[in-house]
């Protein structure tokens, strides 16, 4: 069951997408976004390649130690081919576009200048809000602000404050 | 819901509940008249949440994507936005998901004709119309901006100053006339402004302090904040000129609340196009509610006037169909008679019911239409988008998606020769230019390149555009390296908007589609629409000038696309792309669909008077940008709430 894998979704997440766990899923989550995310992961890919690619990350990090820190590193060697198939390091990609976009990504390549299109499907009122873009732009989901009157007239805090908090 | 109609009938019957038809409601209603609102769409929605879970849901967050009839369905090969047949829907309207899609009348409300031209510089081209409206109560303002301007004394003399267009009747002495209203409009929408940057603006155009909407005036609420991007601009365009004329840049007088009032203070959600979530911004529902208290204006939902009756010169009734669902069948229907009727269903259904109208013994082109103008002169303000990334952060998508503008060409000794036109400043990134935040985010997560931030591409300075010359081309990012680029370049990214003035042109028209119907088996709006002039094309060559001077200025680099060369036939012809002198260009629509059933001085080339009444069937009047009879400079809604007051005026004069 791909949801066993909860915690290394997360762990991976956090490589995958550049965000402490605590902004991304904090301990207490009301909103539960990792939830709706890791089910998009396993229903959009083929029978079993989520789980697969989250063993592959449970096998590294665990030989890596199984503690927290060196995220990134390990999604870089999967990402670089390590255990991986292309279609699996596609997947990986699609998964960091749904943390930033809450939408599933459908990526079109071709040999233009632009290399192709991506189009996308929003999975939720929710994912759409908790998209990660709007963080990393130190703002705000368009539609759902919770700041007051005249914000946008003062620089926002620091990007790190976005990169490690719930927001 | 069956119409009760008041002892002694309606005295007036109004088609369509958006700002405009709303002001005259309100007005009527308030002194003691009795009305009827026939709207086509539904009803408002007791909360706006069902509206903000249709759009945070949409794929494709355009203007009209939280409201009904549904925009995007499923898609197929060849639907990829899944758009709905407009003839299975009751209320079908244009949306501008629709513009790549208007060759095909399966996915586009409007029909257009086979392409006249035979290359993309000769000026038949025939294009895409670029602008959308609402059909629910409550009208467009569901998901206007609220950029809320006045025209200028010389937009109404266009013909006589500088031998361009039309004057509007009156000429110049429209605007003296119109100034009251201005100042009773601005109250109405309850515009954010400060006055001093008014007064300074508007004397840079020989307005006189008091002419700034009359004596001792102030607005209803004070200026919304400038954004942390608006700053930018106010230090560095001042050493720049347009046409020998100075830039600055003006705080934009808006129709959102910049304190608590009746409505919420603005949070900044940097929706205001589509839905403002908190309604902090102005809506024609506010208007509407109120019409409705006074307790003597009705409304009937869902039902779509169809048919306008005559008995001899006199308008003796509205015929109208009722339906129960969007897809569904048409419920029953009746007509709607009263003293005076009003017209207020906006500029393309407007001339549509009265084309529609052609079975009355005398008037076989249809109603009010003696003088062959109706539905002719369709404009807007076309266009030109260009966006950038600055050098330092500005911090874009934060506050309202504009908040300043540069107003300072709008009028000038130029206009003899080109267009005139606004800058609007954007505080929504890319959002609007480059469907960003998305777009960005899918190169550099999979390594492409429609930002032109990720791979060769080189802007039309020769300046290479991708972000990070460190990074190989076409780079594949993930973690904290994706994070701060993303990051670095979201927050500088700068968007202008120049509004370019049309000028009307009789072949620019709506008419009825003999061969496509809605679900209600009315006629659909055929268009043909052209930008023919080279006043016009040569306000586009000066707006491309003019970005490159600004964003030079504001140390920016410029990443607007140049567009590819137009296609002219098959279903992917080009929609809004053509060529002048030697550029391509590509235009948008700026929501302002104006003239169709415009005013003038004479009945032989115009439908109205200067009192916004039919010249044909003296009880019938007809309000909205329709009237206009140029585009004028300025944002039409403040302007459209001003003549609907008069014309409300004008009503309770006729009426006793
Ligand atoms: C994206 C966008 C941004 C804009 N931003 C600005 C801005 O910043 N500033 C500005 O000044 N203007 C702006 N506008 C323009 C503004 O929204 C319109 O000018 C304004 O809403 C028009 O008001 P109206 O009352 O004439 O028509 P509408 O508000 O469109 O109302 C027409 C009404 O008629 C009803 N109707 C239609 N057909 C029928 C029928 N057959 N029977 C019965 N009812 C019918 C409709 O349901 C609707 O309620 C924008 C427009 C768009 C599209
Ligand atoms: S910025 Fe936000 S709160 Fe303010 S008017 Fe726009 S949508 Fe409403």
């Amino acid at each position: 069951m791909v949801f066993d894998y909860m915690d290394y979704f997360v762990s991976m997440s956090v490589g995958l997408t550049g965000f402490a766990s605590e902004a991304i899923a904090p301990e207490i989550d009301p909103v539960g976004i990792k939830a709706v995310y890791l089910q998009a992961f396993d229903e959009k890919l083929p029978d079993g390649m989520a789980e697969q690619i989250l063993q592959r990350y449970k096998a590294l990090f665990d030989a890596a130690g199984g503690k927290p820190g060196n995220e990134e590193q390990l999604v870089g060697q999967m990402l670089a081919g390590s255990g991986t198939s292309p279609a699996q390091i596609l997947a990986m990609r699609q998964l960091i576009f749904l943390w930033y976009a809450g939408a599933w990504p459908t990526v079109q390549y071709d040999n233009s200048p632009s290399r192709g299109q991506t189009f996308s499907s929003v999975i939720s009122a929710e994912s759409y809000t908790q998209g990660l873009v709007w963080r990393v732009m130190q703002s705000h989901p368009m539609g759902s602000s919770t700041y007051n009157y005249g914000y946008w007239a003062a620089d926002p805090p620091p990007l790190s404050a976005y990169l490690e908090n719930p927001v | 819901m069956s119409i009760v109609t008041p002892p002694g009938g309606f005295d007036v019957v109004i088609v369509g509940s958006g700002i405009s038809g709303s002001i005259i409601a309100y007005q009527l209603g308030k002194a003691g008249k009795k009305v009827l609102i026939l709207e086509g769409g539904p009803p408002v929605p007791k909360s706006r949440e069902d509206y903000m879970q249709t759009f945070f849901t949409a794929d494709a967050k355009t203007p009209e994507s939280p409201y009904p009839p549904t925009t995007q369905g499923a898609s197929g090969t060849d639907n990829p936005l899944g758009q709905p047949d407009p003839a299975t829907l009751n209320t079908p309207r244009y949306t501008v998901l629709q513009i790549n899609a208007w060759q095909d009348p399966k996915q586009c409300y409007f029909v257009y004709g086979p392409q006249a031209a035979t290359s993309a510089s000769d000026p038949q081209m025939t294009f895409a119309f670029g602008s959308s409206y609402e059909r629910v109560a409550g009208g467009t303002t569901w998901h206007w901006l609220g950029t809320s301007l006045m025209h200028l004394p010389n937009d109404f003399q266009l013909k006589t100053k500088y031998g361009q267009g039309v004057d509007w009747p009156g000429g110049a002495n429209f605007y003296t006339q119109l100034l009251p209203y201005y100042r009773a409009a601005t109250e109405v929408i309850g515009v954010s402004s400060d006055r001093d940057p008014m007064v300074d603006l508007y004397k840079t155009f020989n307005v006189q302090p008091n002419g700034v909407y009359g004596p001792d005036y102030d607005f209803p609420m004070p200026g919304i904040v400038p954004s942390t991007n608006d700053a930018l601009y106010q230090q560095n365009v001042t050493a720049l000129k347009i046409d020998g004329i100075p830039l600055f840049v003006t705080p934009t007088p808006q129709g959102r609340n910049s304190r608590p009032g009746k409505r919420r203070q603005c949070a900044g959600n940097t929706n205001c196009i589509p839905i403002c979530p908190i309604q902090a911004k102005y809506d024609g529902t506010v208007t509407l509610a109120q019409a409705l208290q006074t307790g003597n204006v009705q409304i009937q939902y869902q039902s779509v006037a169809s048919n306008i009756r005559l008995k001899g010169n006199q308008v003796s009734g509205i015929d109208y169909l009722s339906y129960d669902t969007q897809t569904g069948p048409s419920t029953g229907g009746g007509t709607a008679v009263g003293k005076r009727y009003v017209l207020a269903a906006h500029a393309i259904e407007t001339p549509k019911l009265l084309l529609m109208s052609k079975g009355n013994p005398g008037y076989p082109n249809g109603v009010a239409n003696s003088s062959d103008q109706v539905g002719r002169n369709l404009m807007d303000h076309v266009m030109y988008l260009a966006w950038g990334l600055a050098k330092k952060p500005v911090y874009a998508y934060r506050g309202p998606l504009a908040t300043s503008g540069i107003e300072a060409a709008r009028d000038g000794a130029f206009r003899s020769q080109r267009a005139a036109y606004r800058i609007e400043i954007g505080n929504e990134g890319w959002n609007w230019a480059a469907n960003d935040p998305n777009t960005t985010l899918a190169d550099f997560v999979f390594g492409q390149n429609n930002s032109q931030l990720n791979g060769d591409s080189v802007n039309a300075q020769g300046t290479a555009l991708r972000f990070d010359p460190t990074l190989p081309a076409y780079s594949q990012l993930f973690g904290s390296k994706l994070a701060t680029t993303l990051n670095d370049v979201y927050i500088r990214q700068l968007r202008l908007g120049y509004l370019i003035e049309q000028v009307p042109d009789p072949d620019n028209r709506v008419t009825l589609s003999s061969q496509y119907k809605d679900r209600l088996g009315l006629p659909r709006p055929q268009v043909t629409y052209r930008i023919r002039e080279d006043y016009v094309r040569n306000a586009f060559v000066s707006a491309k000038q003019a970005s490159t001077q600004i964003f030079k200025a504001l140390g920016a680099t410029e990443y607007t696309r140049e567009p590819q060369n137009a296609q002219l036939s098959g279903p992917k012809a080009s929609a809004t792309t053509f060529r002048y002198q030697g550029q391509n260009f590509i235009f948008y629509g700026a929501g302002h669909i104006i003239g169709t059933y415009r005013m003038g001085s004479s009945p032989s080339d115009s439908v109205l008077n200067a009192r916004q009444q039919s010249w044909d069937h003296d009880n019938l009047y007809m309000v909205g940008s329709g009237v206009f009879p140029t585009t004028a400079t300025a944002n039409p809604t403040l302007t459209i709430a001003a003549l609907a007051l008069q014309a409300a005026d004008n009503l309770l004069h006729d009426l006793g």
